[in-house]
């Protein structure tokens, strides 16, 4: 049975145009995808989640301490102390949805020879680290980063003393992952580079 | 390691070593030093004691006190100190209560530098200092060494890092030309009078006299005899006629700026004179110094990119100032955070200058003649911002009662303002070349950095969105020495200049700091 089913499916696939492949144009050089355009992973989904989550409890903690210094403390009006708060929470909401947007918005990619970060709702700014300059990785896990299990990733590479690359949201099993890829990386150029002739 | 000749000092200074009991000295002297160039901080303190009557006495006792106890304090630090030098490495041990130990690759040290302060000149003795890419803080000094002894040892210090150098990069082998040195620039002392000068910074001045004058009491000096007098000499030259009491005034201005400048050259001659260059194997040493001798060293492979500066004055010169950049936080001189530099560098003199330096680039540096500017969106992004505080004065003013005359000085301010964001939107511009790419900036003076493309170490690109519609963006290149800016520029450019850093640095690993 199944050898002949086998034999039958590759005579089929003679005929088909399957074995023939249009690679289509060739892409010239001005085609080529750039830093801004390129496709990259987004960060875990417990990321924007976390963030969510964080910034509305913030939210809700300073409305309920503002209320209470309202009704407490002031001699306003009812009506005016209600607009206030309504207001005040509105903004809050607003500043929520934006950090959300803002935490699905990062994503990075491992690339042959560097590491790709982007971020940023307005301002997008995508960053480019070969690992030839790469001189440490760090790999943080806040408390309440510990309950999502996520990761920050930290790329430094010489003189500032702040990270260029600050990734945060990585699941903690793909942070160790990528931190081990990338210090391998860092380690396979430099290697490759010192060991031969010049 | 192969030592090609195994002088008889490396052998010797295996074992730990103090250093001179004079080195207390340079201690106290280091402190005293400190708190002398910090002095205008304490002005307003002994102003307080002067105007509460603190008697005299007490100040001297209490200057006493600190002496001894300084002293006693460096005399401890000189019992606990201990350094050695071996084939590969500067072990530096110190601390009274906790003890520190530095153990310095030769291969990584930055620079060192040679100092001879007066007190020293004398007995022959010198300090050096010895600076590596890493925290700021961690320098080792070893203080008052014989002169020759140190001359030795830095040679001992900069040579293994060229010598180590040479056989991993199996460069031509000079070993036979270790003692050469090739001038690279001299300045005469005309050259460092015009860069005290035109380096001079009034405003400074200004910065710092500001909270000072505040504190005095006005009227009570104006109420004095002396001020009085010159007051009413004042009053009968100019015969209370307004054109001669603001020419007055504005030639107390230019008095007051040409004693600066005064101060400012005696102290540019006092650092460098008699300023020079020179190249030793792969080291740069600048020496000069009239009260302290001073001979900074620094491996020609650390400078990260070349920064051509211009104050005002220089623009009318028609000079500019080097500045050899470095790692950040690794500088020659790491308190005040300078870069050695080349004071009073005319245009003719630069290509000339870094032909004698090839390890620095391929090709010829000279300074671009003209640069392509940023887009204009740069200026229109910002123009409104000067306008804000007039704008809503205007709207106080049509509403409630807002003073006229803070309208006109608001508006007045907003052009000014205005102004010179687009002197600085004109001066905003970059040139490409093959191995570097130029930036310019500048609002009255001008500067051009060079930037090499394998010494970057990233690059960020940024667009907003209305950005992106018009095919414009930000370029950030990350050095080592600090971060690069290149605001609006086309995105196909941004493009090109993000290609050639990565195609500069992803592929080859080069140590490049």
């Amino acid at each position: 049975m199944q050898p002949t089913s086998s034999k039958s499916s590759e005579q089929v696939e003679h005929q088909c145009p399957i074995e023939q492949y249009d690679h289509g144009s060739n892409i010239a050089q001005d085609q080529f995808t750039t830093l801004s355009k390129l496709s990259l992973t987004a960060v875990d989904k417990n990321y924007p989640r976390m963030q969510l989550i964080v910034s509305s409890a913030m939210l809700a903690t300073i409305t309920i301490l503002l209320t209470s210094f309202l009704v407490m403390a002031s001699q306003t009006p009812l009506v005016i102390n209600i607009s206030i708060i309504g207001a005040f929470f509105i903004l809050g909401l607003a500043i929520v949805r934006l950090i959300y947007l803002q935490s699905r918005a990062v994503c990075y990619g491992v690339f042959d020879h560097e590491f790709i970060m982007r971020k940023g709702l307005f301002w997008v700014s995508t960053t480019a680290l070969p690992y030839t300059r790469l001189q440490h990785v760090n790999l943080s896990q806040g408390p309440v980063e510990r309950r999502f299990s996520l990761s920050t990733l930290k790329c430094f590479s010489a003189g500032s003393g702040e990270a260029e690359i600050h990734l945060p949201g990585l699941s903690t099993q793909t942070a160790e992952h990528l931190r081990q890829h990338l210090l391998h990386q860092a380690a396979e150029t430099q290697q490759a580079d010192l060991d031969p002739e010049d | 390691m192969t030592e090609q000749s195994p002088s008889p000092e490396l052998e010797l200074e295996a074992t730990w070593q103090a250093l001179s009991p004079w080195s207390i000295i340079s201690f106290v002297a280091s402190v005293f030093k400190a708190m002398l160039s910090n002095a205008y901080a304490l002005i307003p303190i002994f102003y307080a004691g002067w105007s509460n009557d603190i008697p005299l006495l007490w100040v001297i006792e209490g200057g006493l006190l600190l002496l001894v106890l300084l002293s006693l304090f460096a005399f401890l630090q000189w019992t606990k100190f201990r350094f050695r030098i071996s084939a590969s490495q500067l072990d530096v041990k110190q601390g009274i209560l906790f003890t520190k130990t530095d153990e310095i690759p030769l291969s990584r040290i930055q620079n060192i530098r040679y100092e001879q302060p007066f007190y020293f000149r004398p007995l022959d003795l010198a300090t050096l200092v010895i600076e590596t890419a890493g925290s700021s803080k961690d320098e080792a000094k070893l203080a008052a060494l014989d002169a020759k002894q140190a001359q030795t040892l830095k040679l001992q210090l900069l040579q293994l890092s060229s010598a180590k150098e040479q056989t991993t990069a199996d460069n031509i082998p000079q070993r036979s030309t270790i003692d050469n040195h090739q001038p690279i620039i001299k300045r005469s002392l005309g050259d460092l009078i015009l860069f005290g000068l035109y380096q001079n910074n009034f405003i400074w001045f200004a910065i710092i006299a500001g909270p000072v004058m505040g504190q005095i009491e006005w009227e009570k000096v104006a109420e004095s005899a002396v001020i009085q007098s010159i007051f009413d000499w004042a009053i009968q030259v100019t015969h209370n006629n307004i054109i001669l009491q603001t020419s007055l005034f504005m030639s107390l201005i230019v008095i007051g700026y040409i004693v600066f400048s005064m101060i400012s050259i005696l102290a540019s001659v006092l650092k460098y004179h008699p300023y020079s260059l020179d190249k030793r194997q792969q080291t740069l040493q600048r020496s000069g110094g009239v009260i302290a001798h001073q001979q900074d060293a620094l491996a020609i492979k650390r400078i990260q990119l070349i920064h051509f500066h211009q104050p005002l004055l220089a623009r009318i010169l028609k000079i500019w100032t080097i500045y050899l950049k470095q790692v950040k936080g690794s500088e020659i001189e790491q308190k005040t955070q300078k870069h050695m530099l080349i004071p009073s560098v005319r245009p003719a003199e630069i290509s000339s200058l870094f032909q004698k330096l090839p390890s620095l680039n391929q090709d010829e540096i000279t300074l671009p003649n003209e640069y392509h500017p940023i887009h204009i969106d740069w200026f229109y992004k910002r123009v409104w911002l000067p306008f804000m505080p007039f704008v809503l004065l205007l709207i106080g003013w049509l509403t409630t009662a807002v003073d006229k005359e803070l309208l006109v000085v608001s508006f007045v301010a907003a052009m000014l303002g205005a102004g010179l964001l687009f002197l600085r939107f004109k001066q905003w511009g970059y040139v490409i070349e093959k191995h570097a790419i130029w930036q310019r900036t500048g609002l009255l003076g001008a500067d051009w950095k060079r930037i090499p493309f394998d010494k970057i170490q990233h690059v960020t690109l940024t667009q907003t969105a209305s950005q992106k519609k018009q095919q414009l963006a930000y370029v950030q290149l990350g050095l080592a020495s600090g971060l690069i800016n290149i605001p609006y520029i086309e995105l196909s450019v941004a493009n090109k200049i993000t290609a050639r850093s990565l195609n500069a640095v992803a592929k080859q690993y080069k140590q490049w700091i």
